[in-house]
């Protein structure tokens, strides 16, 4: 579709949710991806930290919300707030560092000086020179509405969006199932990696809501290398894969599970001291997707997404679960900036999180043996659709045609389950909350 | 002579450090260049049999700006390598055929330059401690715009059988937003 076209059709017209088809414009766009700040990233709660990482009064980390630099602070009477990074006076950033502990930002243009609470403290020099003219009141920090949900900071600066809890809807409880599966929940270890991609956002968010074939297409080489060739032949692989479900949430969320093959023991990778406390926090319905998962890979809506499985390059080492966050920074329409953390529960042992740290790092960074083999995929997908004839094509989702027969209707989990990783219902369901979102005008 | 240690880096001994002499320098700068030589090549198991200890440790840690320099000290940290012998023989195994890697078929090209060499006596006979300055200019072939990787190399050799070793390398990377979609080559 041409951009004349969508601009006088309907940006409805991009994702055909009857027939499974995406224009690849929504990819390479810059107009749809300015609309897609106003109409999308404006309004939803984002991702822009975990509650560990500022732990203390006065502790503060920079982030992005959208194509805006925020600060993440916690002030002195232990309340979380995230403020544009902007000095109201004459809009310099405030903090450019990316991590540190203070009560107070001072801007480095006119030295004018706020609280980590959002109050001008001090307009240095100046303040005789306004002559008692100007109301201060006019020079808050510009604040965003801020939310928990077991431990992950989300934000938004619309004043209309509904409250956090409604937004991530049936997705808390799978959450809960990662970041709360135990009464001290995860912490995050050490600061976040970001590199660039040449690639839209989208693509890292669909492929995380997930994608299930090119875990194999693409994986297959290094997961045969971790489990071995011989004692798991690619055969059963692929049956491991096909079998687990997708789920479509409300609002966009996405996400699969894969159970471990016949055998494995329950719990498999997870701290062992802790399946007692995992048996206790958890409901019944949560341990029964948990014990045998292998793998978990969601997306909540539009851009944070996290991954979670066993991973050991050794014999002699023991297979530690990673648990790998992610968000999908939109800085143009064919650039993503990802930020990666990892995240361990707080309560494990301190060898478990080595292990596991050690095992994300090895495969979903920037370096990681996952990772680097998806970025080229990216990079390719960006490549062919990036053209004048590239982009007039579609992105097929047809799989849905199929798939929608399958839903599970006993699922142990909230939202719509699919019998199969391959069934791109969770994948499509990301694209229908999109054309959702854009069609909403002002 | 007292090397001063950057943030983050493993605890450098205070006491001062003795250049080595003149004729074990050139055969560590002759480490260094094979070994650039070898990565170029995307000879990479090569480098691990030949040139690299059983009981390597291989990590790049992240790096951020804070003020005033100042680290916020934290139990662990998060990184682009934690490597030990076995993920490193995971990366060059998955390298070596075009069937198991995406990342590097067709191969992409890579340049390592490696430059102020400083080496130093070590721990015990036949240690050494070595820092360099590297370059590695890369290109893929899905991006014509090239990547510069800058980076220090701190590292500590062993000489086994009079072949020197590769025992661990700590690198501190010059970038905070790597601006690369990966990461598929060893540095």
């Amino acid at each position: 579709m041409k951009i004349e076209d969508w601009r006088t059709a309907n940006l409805g017209d991009l994702v055909d949710p009857e027939m499974g088809w995406v224009s690849r414009e929504i990819f390479v766009s810059p107009e749809i991806h300015r609309l897609e700040m106003e109409r999308l990233f404006l309004r939803s709660w984002l991702f822009v930290g975990h509650e560990s990482e500022v732990p203390r009064p006065g502790d503060y980390v920079t982030r992005q919300m959208g194509d805006d630099p925020v600060i993440v602070a916690r002030d002195k009477d232990d309340r979380l707030h995230v403020f544009l990074n902007a000095c109201p006076h004459r809009g310099a950033m405030l903090c450019r560092a990316d991590e540190g502990n203070k009560m107070a930002f001072q801007c480095a243009y006119h030295g004018w000086t706020f609280g980590n609470d959002g109050a001008l403290v001090t307009v240095a020099d100046q303040f005789d020179d306004y002559r008692g003219r100007v109301d201060f009141n006019d020079y808050r920090l510009v604040e965003a509405r801020v939310g928990t949900y077991a431990g992950c900071i989300f934000a938004t600066f619309d004043d209309e969006l509904m409250d956090l809890d409604s937004y991530l809807g049936d997705s808390r409880w799978y959450i809960d199932m990662f970041f709360a599966k135990t009464p001290g929940g995860v912490e995050v270890l050490g600061a976040p990696l970001r590199w660039q991609a040449q690639k839209n956002w989208k693509y890292g968010a669909v492929n995380f809501a997930a994608d299930g074939p090119h875990a194999l297409a693409v994986h297959g080489p290094v997961t045969q290398y971790i489990v071995g060739g011989e004692t798991f032949p690619r055969e059963e692989l692929l049956r491991i894969a096909k079998t687990g479900p997708a789920i479509r949430m409300d609002n966009g969320h996405g996400g699969i599970f894969i159970d471990g093959p016949e055998g494995a023991p329950p719990w498999f990778g997870f701290d062992p001291e802790l399946v007692e406390t995992y048996r206790r926090t958890l409901n019944e319905n949560q341990i029964k997707l948990m014990e045998h998962m292998f793998n978990g890979v969601f997306t909540i809506f539009p851009n944070m997404s996290w991954v979670h499985f066993p991973i050991s390059f050794s014999e002699q080492q023991y297979p530690a679960m990673f648990f790998n966050l992610r968000t999908w920074q939109p800085t143009a329409a064919d650039r993503t900036q990802i930020w990666n953390w990892f995240l361990v529960d707080k309560e494990a042992a301190d060898w478990y999180k080595e292990a596991s740290l050690r095992a994300g790092v090895q495969t979903f960074t920037a370096a990681g043996t996952f990772d680097q083999d998806d970025a080229e995929a990216w990079a390719a997908i960006n490549n062919g659709s990036k053209g004048t004839i590239g982009r007039r094509q579609r992105s097929s989702y047809q799989m849905i045609l199929a798939s929608e027969e399958d839903h599970i209707a006993d699922f142990p989990g909230p939202g719509r389950a699919y019998a199969s990783t391959y069934s791109e219902m969770s994948e499509f369901g990301i694209f229908l909350e999109w054309r959702k979102r854009m069609m909403q005008a002002g | 002579m007292t090397m001063t240690a950057a943030q983050g880096e493993p605890k450098v001994s205070t006491q001062p450090r003795r250049e080595v002499d003149d004729s074990t320098y050139r055969r560590i700068l002759t480490f260094m260049y094979d070994e650039a030589d070898l990565f170029d090549a995307h000879r990479y198991q090569d480098w691990l049999q030949q040139m690299v200890s059983e009981d390597i440790r291989y990590d790049m840690p992240v790096r951020q700006f804070h003020e005033g320099g100042v680290t916020r000290q934290r139990p662990r940290q998060n990184g682009y390598f934690a490597d030990d012998y076995h993920s490193l023989l995971a990366r060059v195994t998955l390298w070596s055929k075009p069937g198991t890697t995406t990342a590097e078929n067709p191969p992409t090209f890579t340049r390592h330059f490696v430059t102020n060499v400083r080496a130093f006596e070590g721990e015990g006979a036949g240690s050494y401690a070595v820092s360099s300055h590297v370059l590695v200019f890369r290109v893929r072939p899905t991006e014509p715009t090239p990547h510069l990787f800058s980076g220090r190399r701190s590292d500590s050799l062993r000489e086994v059988d009079d072949q020197l070793r590769l025992v661990s390398r700590f690198i501190e990377m010059d970038e905070h937003v790597l601006m690369a979609a990966n990461l598929s080559y060893l540095i």
